[in-house]
């Protein structure tokens, strides 16, 4: 569709939402010429000099990539599959598993860490110790500081992020194409090789592109898991530098780091953008035909049922049962008759006592205010990228993803920066909606690309009758667009809402004594040595997600799983 | 030439005025102490309410006790009413760098009072973001020696560093007796250490071990592959027996966890490493003058009952402090300002890169 005036009202929404992302992006770039503290510092290319030629940070760029690749291959390696079971088979609980998803997904990574540095750590990791105690073993056969220890923990923890984007494309595929296939004499593994796969490609790639973003910047596992062992990636590299303990953080090289990265998303945006030209090919949902059956799993239920559980007691029962464990003990021990005469309810009854409301509340917020305007942003924004010729739609769409590679840290110290400029004007420094700002521009990015693969997926001969009916399109898009990206809307209200729920870089480097959020408190209750403190809120936060999941699940159920009972 | 009485008398009138005019010039210049107090209390009856940025209290007392107990002290001794909030979401390094961040780009920081240590604070210090007090004209029970950074500090208590060891894993015979035994092959990967390292500078002061051999001391250590960790973390690994030795921490905390029935104690070396506690008011505070009322308050008897309790922290420099009998007869690494003024903050970075291994 061309650029006209009855474009208007979407294209300023989507222009207006992008800018607010750029302006803390061209902020990173800012400060990565300035050398000392922002205000009182000086132009430099001293940053970008060190950036070239610092041996530390090579070290944690080429960890960053053996960190990264493996990671994002082991996540898509269990997602497509899980995706596809759920969403495509007779497996049997199948809500039971988005839930679980869910659940897995709003566990911050660093409390999946402390579980797993309990479970396997070298010197006193309890399986460590069974399998030692029971084989005769003299050396522990498994080391979770390490590189393949971080790759396997977070690899866990980027499946549901992937799985997410994945169920709306499966379940909304178009049963024809498949029915054409069999017909033709194709059994299902052809079916699935030759007709399911292509199709998910351009979302399958979209996945694959975010997950592999993500895993060369997120901080938490990497910070538990391999920080205290010097094994450094840029994230944590970042850390080092804005929180030096000589009292002067070096803003400046963190945002240098922090825009070679964006260049690095930039490459991988352009590729995306690319698939997403050749999207007309990969339409499922038209105006005939119906979505695709079920297929029966039949001698693969079995294995079908040994993955998912496998997949869920590593990402979640492990973990979870640690913290519990943790939670109800006086200090970190492992499990014995003596450490068990220990166990009391103390942590839970004195919590609210000790912390008060205002996380709770703080946190609240967050989850309420966020996902509605990153779904308000995200739909113009979509829309005039996949169905609009302006020109500009794919640097637009571009642009709004770049905050997914930049670093949280570097991101959070821009926002800090930009904060205290515009303090004396907009006095949201400090308070729980900078954190919520901050959030908006993180997860806009997800939300466009589980919109704009649906979109894709939606042929315009449909928005087509609506104009030819007279209809504006406004008009379009709010009666004929949005009802059909109802699944993909709400995934990503749910997405953005876990995301925003779970999230701590930005919300500690943000962190005020007005905004303390649940994923800080657990955090800073790890970081003073109160492991037990900290494992009580993590299991009280899971409980509270497992609630929300409860409450929104016949919407979910409704939206996502049709046919379902 | 003779004087008459009345030229005396005028001699005289001239010279009491003179008297009375330059006592008045001193007077208006250099106002009673008790007159700036009553204004400084009348300013923070305005106030309300503090954010004290200090680390979590571990006593016996909640936090919410403890606040309570200081805001009562502060009722008592001044009649203001002053609502205390402490605040502890940030390392005292990460504290220091916000706040100067905030301070730096022209804005009021998120604290109004601050307590750091003369290592970690030196930032502070140095780019003159520190809110001057006139603390010893103010109130007549803080001393000479209880300044601190140019005298815009008041030192409210000092804790100590040492190596500690888990008493489960590390035979008594195999405890270090000095820093060096630490560069033992035997304790190559079972230590932990410091991410942050204000505390070296205490050392490589010329009069304990001057800089070369800190230096040396140190890349010795990072040779060792110990696991980084700020205090509680390598506390709590140490105590968990995941590492049997951590390099260096507070003995404050090692008491705390040793009372709950935790196997740790801390090696007896020499020269224990002191670190020196400050509070100040940062500058631009919104509310100084009640924050001001709050620090002097922790020099005052009951104010170094709370710090005990609360933080099992006194000051060495008060008589008969717990402190005081720790330190009485050990050699100590005491801190210089001056020195950490000068080198402090380069050292830290150089000590930092080292353990890093950047």
């Amino acid at each position: 569709m061309r650029l006209s005036k009855a474009l208007a009202p979407v294209l300023t929404v989507a222009v207006l939402a992008t800018l607010y992302v750029l302006a803390p992006l061209l902020a990173t770039f800012w400060i990565a010429f300035l050398e000392g503290v922002p205000g009182s510092g000086y132009y430099t290319i001293e940053n970008y000099k060190q950036v070239l030629t610092d041996s530390f940070g090579h070290r944690a760029l080429w960890n960053t990539f053996l960190f990264g690749l493996p990671t994002t291959a082991l996540a898509m390696g269990l997602a497509v599959p899980l995706a596809w079971v759920v969403s495509r088979t007779d497996l049997a609980g199948k809500q039971l598993i988005v839930l679980l998803m869910a659940v897995v997904l709003i566990i911050p990574g660093f409390v999946q860490g402390m579980g797993w540095s309990v479970l396997l750590s070298p010197k006193i990791g309890l399986i460590n110790r069974i399998l030692m105690g029971s084989t005769g073993m003299s050396e522990a056969p498994f080391n979770i500081y390490s590189l393949w220890g971080m790759i396997f923990v977070q690899s866990l923890n980027l499946v549901p992020p992937a799985f997410f984007i994945l169920v709306p494309v499966f379940l909304g595929m178009d049963a024809i194409l498949e029915e054409a296939g069999y017909l033709s004499g194709a059994n299902r593994r052809r079916v699935f090789l030759r007709i399911n796969l292509p199709l998910a490609l351009p979302a399958i790639a979209a996945a694959t592109i975010y997950v592999l973003v993500l895993a060369f910047s997120l901080f938490e596992i990497p910070a538990i898991l391999g920080f205290p062992h010097r094994i450094f990636v840029f994230s944590t590299m970042v850390y080092v530098l804005t929180h030096t303990g000589s009292g002067i953080p070096e803003y400046g090289l963190a945002a240098a780091y922090g825009s070679v990265l964006m260049i690095l998303s930039v490459f991988l945006t352009r590729q995306y953008a690319r698939i997403l030209r050749e999207g007309h090919r990969y339409v499922t949902i038209s105006g005939r035909g119906r979505r695709a059956g079920v297929l029966r799993l039949g001698r693969w239920r079995g294995p079908a049922v040994a993955a998912v559980s496998l997949y869920f007691l590593l990402s979640l029962g492990l973990p979870l049962l640690t913290l519990v464990w943790l939670s109800l003990i006086p200090f970190l021990q492992t499990p014995s008759v003596e450490s068990l005469s220990t166990m009391s309810f103390d942590n839970y009854v004195n919590l609210l006592h000790l912390v008060g409301l205002d996380p709770f509340v703080n946190t609240g917020l967050i989850i309420l205010f966020v996902p509605l305007a990153v779904i308000f942003l995200a739909v113009p924004i979509s829309w005039i990228v996949i169905r609009t010729q302006v020109r500009a739609r794919f640097v637009m769409d571009g642009l709004v993803f770049l905050p997914t590679a930049v670093p949280r840290i570097v991101l959070a110290v821009s926002f800090l920066y930009l904060g205290l400029v515009i303090r004396p004007f907009f006095p949201v420094y400090g308070s729980v909606y900078f954190i919520a700002g901050a959030y908006i521009v993180m997860y806009l990015s997800f939300a466009t690309r589980a919109i704009n693969g649906a979109i894709t997926q939606i042929h315009r001969e449909l928005e087509e009758a609506g104009r030819i009916s007279g209809a504006s399109s406004v008009r379009v898009i709010l009666k004929v667009t949005v009802p059909l990206l109802k699944p993909a809307l709400l995934f990503s209200w749910l997405w953005v809402m876990l995301l925003a729920f779970r999230e701590v870089t930005v919300a500690l480097m943000l962190n005020s004594p007005a905004n303390m959020v649940l994923p800080v408190l657990i955090w800073n209750r790890w970081n003073e040595g109160r492991l037990p403190e900290a494992a009580a809120v993590a299991v009280l936060l899971t409980f509270i997600a497992v609630l929300l999941m409860m409450i929104g699940r016949k919407g979910l159920e409704r939206m996502v799983m049709p046919g379902i009972a | 030439m003779r004087c008459s009485h009345t030229d005396w008398l005028s001699w005289s009138q001239r010279g009491w005025t003179l008297i009375a005019l330059v006592s008045f010039l001193l007077l208006g210049i250099s106002e009673p102490a008790g007159a700036q107090l009553a204004d400084l209390i009348k300013k923070a009856a305005g106030e309300n309410e503090i954010i004290f940025q200090i680390s979590e209290p571990r006593g016996k007392y909640s936090t919410a006790q403890v606040e309570q107990q200081l805001s009562d002290l502060v009722q008592k001794r001044f009649g203001v009413e002053v609502n205390i909030k402490f605040n502890f979401a940030l390392s005292f390094p990460a504290a220091a760098a916000r706040t100067l961040t905030e301070i730096k780009t022209g804005s009021y920081p998120s604290y109004d009072l601050m307590y750091q240590t003369t290592g970690t604070a030196i930032g502070l210090y140095r780019e003159n973001t520190i809110h001057p007090v006139r603390w010893r004209e103010l109130f007549n029970w803080i001393s000479e020696k209880e300044l601190s950074y140019g005298g815009q500090a008041i030192v409210v208590s000092t804790t100590f560093l040492l190596p500690v060891y888990n008493t489960n894993l590390v035979k008594p015979g195999d405890v270090p007796k000095s820093w060096d035994e630490l560069l033992d092959a035997k304790w190559k990967g079972k230590l932990a250490t410091p991410i942050y390292q204000d505390m070296w500078p205490n050392m490589a002061q010329s009069e304990i071990w001057g800089e070369p051999r800190t230096r040396e001391f140190l890349k010795k250590i990072s040779l060792q592959n110990p696991v980084l960790g700020r205090f509680p973390e390598i506390e709590a690994k140490v105590i968990s027996g995941e590492v049997p030795v951590a390099v260096v921490t507070n003995t404050w905390s090692v008491d705390h966890y040793r009372a709950k029935g935790a196997p740790i104690a801390y090696a007896a070396v020499e020269p224990v490493i002191v670190f020196v506690r400050l509070a100040f008011v940062p500058k631009n505070a919104r509310r100084p003058s009640a924050a001001t009322l709050v620090a002097s308050t922790l020099l005052t008897p009951q104010g170094q009952t709370i710090l005990a309790d609360g933080w099992a922290a006194s000051s060495l420099f008060q008589p008969n402090t717990p402190a005081a009998k720790f330190a009485a007869g050990k050699k100590l690494a005491l801190p210089n300002v001056e020195f950490e003024k000068e080198k402090g903050l380069a050292l830290q970075k150089e000590y930092e890169r080292i353990i890093l291994k950047r």
